[in-house]
């Protein structure tokens, strides 16, 4: 059997220095100079995720944090790196064996109405993953799209519904149903909530963290919104330009978030509190091109601790003190007693 | 205090708006019971959730709708002058000049095979009728020096060219562009934006306002948005006003339970592990007849078969601000707490 050792103490996943990259442009010009732009989606990312983890991945657009999740799963072939999936390496998987590993490793989209086939009534839909995979027959088929659809919270009144004949929230249940269908063991979930009312996101959250635990899946949340980050993460990466800035429990990054991108994307967020309005000053610059990328640490011309060889190095990801991983030649690292190192004064 | 019945300090005033589109040769009521009063310097937040009517009222105001959506409204009134007596002339010349708005989805409001310049000089020739041609482009790089970005160079440059960011901040640039400018609606102006750009984008919004002493009408579903812009909150459900307060009442003393649950639902950061509030149901089709109170079926603090029978009208709550809730004006008000 290709799932390999089921040992509870080996990651699912896992990625080592995993890069992606896009060329773009590839008109004329670029025939003739040889200059080939390229947007570095994802830049040498490593990461594990435990059986029955969920590892939040947040940052901001051109992240990079759908390509990873996206490249993960091997939607988006990589350009270097490896990927493993349960000590198993797919990097390279052909076609039909990797066919076959998909059973185990299924997404949920951000946008339910866009990742339905719009003529397919709901039960199908659920069912698509089983007669792709060859998994039963019709009848069983069916029966088990029933059951996955009550799993979600719906009742078989929806069986024959279309999905313009029901909510966004309810869809995008459907959207989960369907993800199960093969009894995956990981999931990637990209952004399933942004496009859900508030009222309904809590429904879909708490219907998502249930199923977690129910079913022992090991998660992988990608998302834009920390207060919904916080309520699911177990273990939080911070992505900035393709990498990892910084990764850790979701304790040490909410207790004491070390990289500065991550302190100022957590001061950013806006809070529900009219008494804590304008508090926090709004940070400066904007998330560079991909394309051309600063040197040295990508984040250094929007950084209030940047020196002089945050222009020239990238940082490694090292462990500091809080215990976590961050990537900030300003932040101490975890051997370096704090008193040895002395922070440049933050202008106030 | 928080109820502004002062007529003589409002800008913008509206009273009875009903705005219904046709699908299917059927109408289909998207606004059915809207009003709101706006003073200069004052931003009133206009919280709802998808198809609460809370942008079709925005477009309802600025004139924005034309046939087969229908706007009937009691008044309108724009600094003493009721739009729906206008020309079409006068209302073209009324909005972008007393009146502008600032759209969700900054790249889809320019014209992509037009330059910035050329598309800001347009706004300038209609309504700026003080500036000589000669002097548009100075005062273009002014204007945009008002919003942080330098635009020195750059007229000539296409919308892609630019930054989600940086185009949010020229849209906004050029919507205050008059200097007659009283009213700004902004329709969920930060919605497309990453966070820390959005922190930006609210911060020179609620600078621009308080500078020029303008009035802005904020359209957004997100209640940490509003926090930390308005000073007035309408809440809106099912095209209708559910509830509203200033904003320090609505979020520690929310009356109306549309409202109180929708706090509840909001995660809390850094969250504290508890199961989040899940309200049922979801917000109905604008075509659902449905009588009594439109919230009923999700309600948690239903009082009795008066929530299905009649719909409870918009009167003054206890906090000072208005609810259209049958338990309004009796107490204890809503004390049952649910988990």
């Amino acid at each position: 059997m290709p799932s390999g050792t089921q040992n509870d103490n080996a990651p699912v996943v896992g990625v080592q220095n995993l890069k992606t990259h896009f060329p773009v442009g590839g008109g004329l010009l670029s025939r003739f100079t040889g200059k080939q732009e390229v947007v570095h989606a994802l830049d040498g990312v490593s990461l594990e995720i435990m059986p029955g983890q969920t590892l939040a991945v947040i940052g901001e657009s051109g992240s990079g944090k759908s390509t990873l999740g996206r490249t993960i799963l091997r939607l988006q072939e990589p350009t270097s790196g490896t990927i493993s999936f349960r000590g198993q390496d797919v990097t390279r998987l052909g076609r039909e064996p990797l066919r076959r590993q998909r059973r185990k490793m299924q997404m949920v989209f951000q946008n339910p109405y866009s990742s339905v086939n719009r003529r397919n009534r709901l039960t199908d839909i659920i069912a698509e993953p089983m007669l792709v995979h060859g998994i039963g027959d019709a009848a069983s088929r069916r029966a088990r799209a029933l059951e996955l659809l009550e799993l979600v919270g719906l009742n078989a009144d929806f069986a024959h519904r279309y999905p313009h004949e029901v909510s966004g929230g309810q869809l995008q249940r459907v959207g989960i149903a369907r993800a199960l269908a093969t009894e995956p063991d990981f999931l990637v979930a990209d952004e399933p909530t942004a496009s859900l009312d508030v009222s309904v996101r809590a429904q879909v959250m708490n219907l998502l963290k249930d199923l977690k635990s129910e079913l022992g899946l090991t998660l992988m949340f990608i998302s834009h919104d920390l207060a919904v980050v916080s309520y699911v993460a177990d273990r939080i990466a911070v992505m900035y330009l393709g990498r990892i800035v910084e990764i850790g429990t979701r304790q040490q990054l909410e207790s004491a978030p070390q990289h500065p991108y991550t302190q100022a994307l957590f001061k950013a967020a806006p809070k529900p509190d009219p008494r804590r309005r304008g508090k926090e000053p709004a940070p400066v610059g904007e998330v560079p091109s991909a394309i051309n990328r600063p040197s040295g640490c990508h984040y250094h011309p929007r950084c209030p601790l940047a020196m002089e060889v945050c222009r020239q190095e990238y940082p490694v990801l090292e462990v500091k003190v809080g215990g976590q991983q961050a990537a900030c030649h300003a932040v101490p690292a975890a051997e370096v007693p704090a008193g040895a190192v002395t922070l440049p004064v933050v202008p106030a | 205090m928080s109820e502004p019945v002062s007529p003589a300090t409002e800008v913008l005033s509206v009273k009875g708006l009903r705005t219904s589109y046709e699908f299917r040769g059927a109408k289909v009521p998207a606004v059915k019971e809207f009003s709101l009063s706006v003073r200069p310097g004052e931003i009133v937040g206009l919280v709802g959730e998808s198809g609460s009517g809370k942008s079709t009222a925005l477009k309802s105001i600025l004139g924005m709708l034309k046939p087969p959506a229908e706007v009937q409204a009691d008044e309108i009134v724009l600094d003493g002058r009721d739009l729906r007596s206008l020309s079409s002339e006068e209302s073209r010349r009324m909005r972008g000049g007393e009146m502008a708005m600032i759209f969700q989805d900054p790249i889809n409001s320019f014209n992509p095979s037009w330059t910035i310049g050329s598309q800001f000089r347009r706004v300038l020739r209609l309504h700026r009728p003080d500036l000589k041609r000669s002097e548009y482009d100075a005062e273009i790089i002014r204007l945009l020096k008002g919003v942080g970005i330098d635009g020195r160079g750059k007229l000539n440059s296409y919308p892609f060219q630019f930054s989600q960011g940086q185009l949010q901040r020229i849209m906004i640039a050029v919507a205050c562009s008059s200097t007659n400018l009283k009213v700004l609606l902004a329709d969920e102006p930060t919605t497309s934006l990453d966070v820390t750009i959005e922190a930006q984008v609210l911060e020179l919004l609620r600078g621009l306002c308080a500078q020029r002493n303008l009035a802005m009408v904020l359209v957004t579903h997100d209640l940490s948005v509003v926090a930390e812009m308005c000073d007035k909150v309408i809440v809106m459900y099912a095209g209708r006003v559910v509830e509203v307060a200033n904003v320090y009442d609505l979020f520690e003393r929310p009356q109306h339970p549309y409202t109180q649950q929708l706090l509840k639902a909001i995660p809390g950061f850094p969250h504290d592990g508890q199961r989040l509030y899940a309200m049922r149901g979801s917000v109905p089709s604008l075509d659902e007849k449905i009588t009594g109170c439109t919230f009923a079926a999700r309600c948690d603090s239903l009082l009795g078969p008066q929530c299905h029978a009649t719909a409870p009208a918009l009167v003054a709550d206890d906090a000072g601000g208005l609810a259209a809730c049958h338990r309004v004006g009796r107490t204890p008000l809503l004390a049952k707490e649910s988990a």
